[in-house]
C-alpha cells in the first residue's frame, strides 16, 4: 500500500500561556490526533469552537512543531531531514486558504501582483500573461476585469477565489481551507464549494476542510472527523458520521444544525433541555479517549476508559 | 407598529461611496423600524449594503462612505444630530455593535481583561476588581472560562474571539445591539446556546437586536421580523414566520431555495 498524501499520527500540541501575573496555564489544544487524507479527496474537520481544528491546520502548514506525534506528507515526516529545497517544495505543495477574506490579501497590491510572483516561482517567467489569465479563469474570475483590481474592490467571494487562485498558481497538492465560506452568501458559497469539488476531481488536489457548516462538509468531503476539546470523537465516511452519528457529542452537534422550523423562543423548556443536555455531553466528552470502536468499515467512534461497554 | 414602541427608526436612508470612478449608491432609500425588545433579521446577497447600514446606524461609517439623505431616530432622537460627546456616551452604553470581522476587531496587544477594562473604565468608572468580576461574569455567559481573562487575542480560537466581542457588546446593557454576522466562527451547539441566552436575556433586561446574517435557517429561528435586501434596497419585510412560510418577492424565494441542506436528509 502506498502512503497517503497526508497523515497525522498521534499528534498532540500543548500551549503554555504565561500571564504577567499568576501561574502558567497549560492548554492541551491537540491530544493524540490521527487521520489521513488521500490525493483528490477531502477530509472535513468539524466540532466545538476551540477544539483544535485551526491548530491542526497550522501544524500541517508547519506554523509550529507538534509536542508529540508525527505529521507525514507522502510518507515523509515533515519536521525531519529538512533541506532548503525540500522546504520550498513543501511550501508550494501545501497551501492554506484562510477564513477571513478581508485580511488574507495585501491591500496595497493588485490581484495581478498577488498571482504573478507565485506563478514565476513555480513555473518561471515563460508565458506569464497567459498563465495568469488561465489561473483566474480556473477559479471563474474574469481576467479582463479582475487583474488590475485591488482586494478592496472585490466582494468577499471574489477575494476568497483569489486565495484559491494563488494556491493553484504555486501548484498546490493539498489545500488547508479554514472556514473558507463562512462569510459568503449562499450563492457564492455554492460557487466556492463547486470550485473545490472541481479541483479535487480535475486536478487531484486534496483538502483539509475546516468548517462549522455541516451541510457543506457533507457536500464536499469524503470523510468527516468530529473534534471536541482537542480530541477526535468520531470519524468516518461523511454520510455515515453526519446521518448516523454514534458519539454523544457528534449527536449533539448534528442535532443543533439550524432548523428554520424550530424557533428559539417557542418553548423555554426546550431551550433549557438543550442547554442541560449540552452540559452533560460536554462533561462526558472531556475525558481522555481510551480507544476507538469501528462501528462500520472506516467509521470510528471514541470511547473513554470509564465507558463500560 | 405604534410610534411609542419603536426603539429605532431608519427613514429613507441613503449611503454613498465616493469612488475614483464616481459615486456608488450602496444604500438606496432604506426605511426600517426596530421595536422595543424586537429582533430584526437582515439578509441579502454579499455586497447588497447590510454592513453599510449597520455602520451608519451607529455613525461609525468612515469616508469614502457618506450619508447623503435620510434620518436615524433612536427613541425619537436624531442620531445624525448628536454631538460628539453625546455620540461617544451613547455608543456601547445605549447602542453597541458586533462587527462582521469581530474576530479581528480586538486589540492584539491587550489581554481580554484589558479590553473589557478600557470599555468599563470609560463608561462606568468601575475599579479594577469590580471590572474583573464583571468581565469574568460576561465571559462565563458566552461559555469561556474566567481564566482566559489574561489571554491575548492570538491565544484564543476564532470562535472564542468572536464570543469575547459578543460579551463586550452585551456588558453595558445597551438598548440596541447591532450584530453583523456575530456567530460565523461558532460551532452550532455554542451558537444555539448563545442565541438562546440572548433570547432569554432580552426578556429579563429588554433590548433590541439588528441581526445580520447569511444563515437563513438560523435567522428564521432567531428573528421576530425579517427584512430582505437586494442591491441597496429592502425588497420584502415581514413577520419571520410568514416570510419563511410564504415569501412574496421572487428574490426571497430564490434565497430560500438556495439554503444549504444536508443532502438526502429527512426534511
Ligand atoms: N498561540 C496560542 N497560545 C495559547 N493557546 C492557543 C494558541 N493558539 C491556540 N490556542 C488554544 O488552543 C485551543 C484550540 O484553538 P484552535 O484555534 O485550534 O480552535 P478551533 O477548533 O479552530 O476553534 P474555532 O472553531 O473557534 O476557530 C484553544 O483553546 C486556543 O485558545
Ligand atoms: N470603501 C468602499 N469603497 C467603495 N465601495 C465600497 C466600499 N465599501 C463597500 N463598498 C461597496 O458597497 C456595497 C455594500 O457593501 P457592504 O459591505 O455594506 O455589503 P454587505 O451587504 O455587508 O455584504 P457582505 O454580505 O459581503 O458583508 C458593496 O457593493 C461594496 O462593494
Ligand atoms: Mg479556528
Ligand atoms: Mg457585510
Amino acid at each position: 500500500m502506498t502512503a497517503p498524501l497526508l497523515s497525522l499520527e498521534g499528534v498532540s500540541k500543548t500551549f503554555h500561556v504565561r500571564p504577567v501575573l499568576g501561574a502558567v496555564r497549560r492548554v492541551d489544544a491537540l491530544r493524540n490526533i490521527t487521520f489521513a487524507i488521500e490525493p483528490g479527496t477531502a477530509l472535513a474537520l468539524v466540532g466545538e469552537s476551540g477544539s483544535g481544528k485551526s491548530t491542526c491546520g497550522r501544524a500541517v502548514i508547519r506554523h509550529f512543531e507538534p509536542s508529540a506525534g508525527t505529521v507525514r506528507f507522502r510518507g515523509e515526516n515533515i519536521f525531519e531531514n529538512r533541506t532548503r529545497s525540500g522546504d520550498r517544495a513543501y511550501l508550494r505543495a501545501v497551501q492554506m486558504v484562510f477564513q477571513d477574506p478581508f485580511s488574507s490579501l495585501n491591500p496595497t497590491h493588485t490581484i495581478r501582483h498577488h498571482l504573478e510572483r507565485p506563478l514565476r516561482l513555480h513555473g518561471g517567467g515563460a508565458n506569464i500573461e497567459a498563465r495568469l489569465r488561465q489561473t483566474l479563469s480556473d477559479v471563474e474570475l474574469d481576467p479582463d476585469t479582475t487583474l488590475e483590481k485591488f482586494p478592496h474592490q472585490l466582494s468577499g467571494g471574489q477575494r476568497q477565489r483569489v486565495s484559491f487562485a494563488r494556491a493553484l498558481a504555486v501548484g498546490a497538492e493539498l489545500i488547508v481551507a479554514d472556514e473558507p465560506t463562512s462569510m459568503l452568501d449562499v450563492s457564492i458559497r455554492k460557487s466556492v464549494l463547486d470550485l473545490m469539488r472541481r479541483l479535487k476531481e480535475e486536478r487531484n488536489i486534496a483538502f483539509l476542510y475546516i468548517t462549522h457548516d455541516i451541510a457543506t462538509a457533507h457536500y464536499i468531503a469524503e470523510e468527516t472527523a468530529v473534534m471536541y476539546a482537542g480530541q477526535v470523537m468520531e470519524r468516518g465516511p461523511s454520510d455515515a458520521v453526519i446521518r448516523n452519528p454514534h458519539h454523544p457529542y457528534s449527536r449533539l452537534l448534528i442535532s443543533a444544525v439550524p432548523d428554520p422550523s424550530k424557533r428559539f423562543d417557542a418553548n423555554e423548556d426546550d431551550a433549557l433541555a438543550f442547554t442541560r443536555q449540552a452540559e452533560a455531553v460536554r462533561a462526558g466528552a472531556t475525558q481522555p479517549i481510551a480507544g476507538y470502536r469501528e462501528v462500520a468499515p472506516g467509521h470510528f467512534v471514541a470511547y473513554a476508559e470509564s465507558d463500560n461497554d | 407598529m405604534e410610534t411609542a414602541k419603536r426603539l429605532l427608526s431608519v427613514q429613507n436612508l441613503c449611503v454613498d461611496y465616493l469612488t475614483p470612478t464616481g459615486i456608488f449608491h450602496a444604500v438606496r432609500n432604506v426605511s426600517l423600524d426596530i421595536g422595543q425588545n424586537e429582533i430584526l433579521g437582515l439578509a441579502g446577497e454579499s455586497g447588497c449594503g447590510k454592513s453599510t447600514i449597520a455602520f451608519s446606524i451607529l455613525r461609525m461609517h468612515r469616508p469614502p462612505a457618506f450619508i447623503s439623505d435620510g434620518k436615524i431616530l433612536f427613541e425619537g432622537e436624531d442620531v445624525l444630530a448628536f454631538s460628539r460627546r453625546r455620540l461617544e456616551a451613547w455608543r456601547w452604553s445605549e447602542a453597541s455593535m458586533v462587527f462582521q470581522s469581530a474576530m479581528n476587531s480586538l486589540n492584539p496587544v491587550l489581554t481580554v481583561f484589558e479590553q473589557f477594562r478600557d470599555m468599563l473604565a470609560r463608561h462606568e468608572k468601575l475599579g479594577r476588581d469590580a471590572a474583573r468580576a464583571k468581565a469574568g461574569e460576561m465571559l462565563a455567559m458566552v461559555g469561556i472560562s474566567e481564566d482566559r481573562l489574561d489571554s491575548f487575542p492570538h491565544q484564543l480560537s476564532g470562535g472564542m474571539r468572536q464570543r469575547v466581542v459578543l460579551a463586550m457588546a452585551l456588558t453595558l446593557r445597551p438598548r440596541l445591539i447591532v450584530m453583523d454576522e456575530p456567530t460565523t466562527a461558532l460551532d452550532v451547539v455554542v451558537q444555539r446556546e448563545i442565541l438562546q441566552e440572548i433570547v432569554a436575556l432580552r426578556k429579563t433586561l429588554g433590548f433590541s437586536v439588528l441581526f445580520i446574517t447569511h444563515d437563513l435557517a438560523l435567522m428564521a429561528q432567531f428573528a421576530d421580523r425579517i427584512a430582505i435586501m437586494l442591491e441597496g434596497r429592502i425588497v420584502e419585510e415581514g413577520e419571520a414566520r410568514s416570510l419563511v412560510a410564504e415569501p412574496q418577492h421572487e428574490y426571497t424565494r430564490k434565497l430560500w431555495a438556495a439554503m444549504p441542506r444536508i443532502e438526502g436528509a429527512a426534511a
